[in-house]
């Protein structure tokens, strides 16, 4: 049995899909001066909304477009207590992970009926393209995933456009750089963090349900399991660029990949599975960069 | 982060304000954070249509009306409090230990091998275990401050991955090596030797002699905080380690020393819980207590003795949760929204200031 095969390569991109589209959402708050860390909170209520609303209307894309709606809605929420209550990042992200480890078990109990985990009646389909088919070794890399999977692709050259491109990005990197001098330019600080509170919200829920959707067909207790802790870490490690960040998402969903495969060779299963973090504790260390000074953390200034 | 936790003593001491007004500053945010919880949970109480009051009277029932009740809030206060002081050592040093949860649960580890491996006289035993696996959950806490002081990596994210890092170590060496034959179903080790055990001293429940020592070693920290000078030099670097650094402290040291002290709280707690109450390591045995150590640190607002009153509230929400799922049939999910909520509003300072804003302009009038 061979470890580094085309199927490796093809499990890498489904298990970084969450893990790109959670850090490149996050990295978006971070360039407005925001250090989100409810990306793990955010993806386990994405995907319990994404499961619940699906169950209710019986329809998978209002599932996705509500679940994405409630979630930014908290998302919002949260910016609203560091924002303008001037609560410190960390500690009311930390906060509203138990929040949604709460939430998400007392909702499931309270409009679903269900403990432990709830299945969905559908699930996100898998994209096969036949033109795609016919290319020799990209065709069974590429194809196959579900939409959400091209979707994290395409994060890329959009958030890269956007933040460099657009008159918002301008907006949105002035304020993360300096707020005093972008609020003298006259640009709306609070309008620029909330929506980019907002966009992480949106990611974040996405990377949720295709952790439900797309891979389990389910919803279970805590399913997010540190998902949000390690694309954190690829926000840090990336120093929130849209480039970097990604590549680095892509890694960790190949520690992730590479886990899977070596259950198959009788390794110790515990052991394995640490790896995932092991990497992103290593790779954290070796940045060698300050990767959060004290002046980063604390109250966000006006 | 440390500013979050000292405002309400620094508004006191500028003012010069005599006891009851530094008490009522610094109890503000908290007391404030528990409002806004308590509305949040009658709000979704109300919801799924149960009268918030019943399930309150509920949990005060359940944590206090009965020996049983008390036995168990004293039973949950004994971790709680030591999960408190473990964070706010860390607090003072300007560090964030989110990866408590990792170092308890290797404490209880080797807190329960030395339980079974080790054969000591009686009274030595449990004392030795606990000790031994305050020193495992030092020594895991070693990781992050290290990697924080040469690397500059962030000890936030590095000891929160390095959590389930100490899980897949304690399950392995377990599951080869301890595990107790008899249980097919739950990954357990064998019991520990009947004189390591700690016993309760009450007619029921589990309160053992660790609830003193919970509460001693909550005094100890705080005295040596306050009137050592490591701990001084601890809170200056944690204060402002520029400064610190400038005025000669050895700060980095310093920061080290006061995670691997957080972390061996930590590990003390994994090592009581596996000796004291469950008699063996069990996997997953922590309940949460890494989260729950920040709650009681956040409501004791940066005093390492306010983490002994902080515990017994947070022992109470937690005996009390049982009864409201045993009688109302309410989740006990409910608690954990609670205590969501109280850690996200705790630090909201503008909340504070914008009710204090209200009530002088009302009182002006």
């Amino acid at each position: 049995m061979e470890i580094l095969t085309l199927s490796l390569v093809s499990s890498t991109l489904v298990v970084a899909t969450p893990l790109i589209l959670a850090a490149m959402g996050g990295l978006f708050s971070h360039q407005a001066g925001i250090f989100n860390f409810t990306l793990e909170g955010l993806m386990l209520f994405g995907s319990f909304f994404s499961v619940m609303f699906t169950v209710l209307t019986g329809n998978l894309w209002v599932g996705l477009l509500l679940g994405a709606l409630s979630c930014t809605a908290l998302a919002v929420i949260w910016g609203w207590v560091v924002v303008d209550l001037g609560a410190d990042q960390i500690i009311s992200a930390l906060g509203f992970m138990l929040l949604a480890q709460g939430g998400t078990v007392f909702l499931m109990i309270a409009v679903l009926s269900q403990t432990g985990g709830v299945f969905s009646p559908l699930q996100l389909d898998i994209i096969r393209l036949p033109w795609l088919n016919a290319v020799p070794v990209l065709g069974s890399v590429l194809n196959g995933h579900t939409l959400l999977t091209y979707l994290s692709w395409l994060t890329l050259p959009l958030f890269l456009f956007v933040i460099y491109r657009t008159p918002y990005g301008l907006s949105l990197r002035a304020v993360g750089e300096k707020p005093e001098a972008a609020a003298a330019a006259g640009i709306n600080v609070r309008f620029v963090r909330y929506s980019a509170i907002a966009i992480t919200g949106v990611c974040c829920s996405l990377a949720g349900a295709q952790l439900a959707l797309g891979l389990l067909g389910m919803f279970t207790d805590n399913m997010t399991a540190g998902r949000g802790i390690i694309a954190f870490a690829a926000v840090i490690f990336g120093r929130h660029r849209p480039l970097q960040v990604f590549l680095v998402a892509l890694f960790f969903g190949f520690a992730g990949a590479l886990t899977d495969r070596l259950q198959g060779f009788g390794l110790p299963s515990e052991l394995l599975l640490t790896l995932p973090y092991v990497m992103t504790v290593v790779v954290l260390a070796l940045s060698g960069w300050r990767t959060f000074t004290r002046a980063q953390s604390g109250h966000v200034k006006a | 982060m440390s500013m979050g936790s000292t405002t309400g003593a620094a508004l006191a001491q500028r003012r010069g304000s005599t006891g009851f007004f530094r008490v009522w500053h610094t109890l503000q945010m908290p007391l404030l954070a528990t409002l806004a919880g308590l509305l949040l949970t009658s709000a979704l109480l109300l919801v799924i249509q149960v009268n918030p009051l019943d399930v309150y009277a509920a949990l005060l029932r359940g944590a206090l009306g009965s020996v049983f009740g008390i036995s168990s809030t004293l039973r949950w206060a004994t971790p709680l409090i030591l999960a408190g002081v473990a964070v706010t050592i860390g607090f003072k040093a300007g560090l964030f230990n989110a990866g408590l949860s990792g170092q308890i649960y290797l404490g209880g580890l080797v807190g329960s091998i030395i339980g079974f491996a080790v054969v000591l006289p009686a009274g030595l035993h449990p004392a030795v275990a606990i000790i031994g696996g305050g020193l495992a959950g030092a020594i895991w806490a070693l990781i992050p401050a290290l990697l924080l002081r040469y690397f500059g990596a962030s000890e936030i994210v590095t000891s929160l991955m390095l959590w389930y890092v100490a899980i897949g170590i304690s399950d392995f060496l377990v599951r080869q090596f301890f595990r107790d034959p008899t249980s097919a179903a739950f990954l357990m080790s064998v019991k520990v030797a009947p004189d390591a055990v700690l016993p309760s001293f009450f007619p029921v429940g589990n309160v053992s002699v660790m609830l003193f020592v919970s509460a001693g070693v909550a005094l100890l920290a705080w005295y040596l905080m306050a009137r050592s000078k490591i701990g001084y030099e601890v809170r200056m670097t944690g204060a402002n380690p520029r400064f610190a650094f400038y005025a000669g402290l050895p700060t980095a040291r310093r920061l080290v020393l006061a995670f691997c002290a957080s972390g061996f709280v930590a590990g003390m707690i994994g090592a009581a819980e596996s000796i004291g109450i469950n008699q063996r390591f069990v996997s997953q045995f922590d309940p949460g207590f890494g989260f729950d150590g920040f709650l009681v640190a956040l409501l004791a607002n940066g005093s390492i003795a306010g983490c002994i009153p902080a515990g017994f509230f947070l022992g109470i929400l937690k005996a009390g949760s049982m009864e409201i799922e045993r009688t109302l049939g309410v989740s006990k999910s409910i608690i954990w929204i609670l205590q969501g909520s109280i850690i996200l509003f705790v630090s909201a300072y503008r909340l504070r200031d914008r009710i204090n804003a209200l009530f002088a302009h009302l009182t002006r009038r």
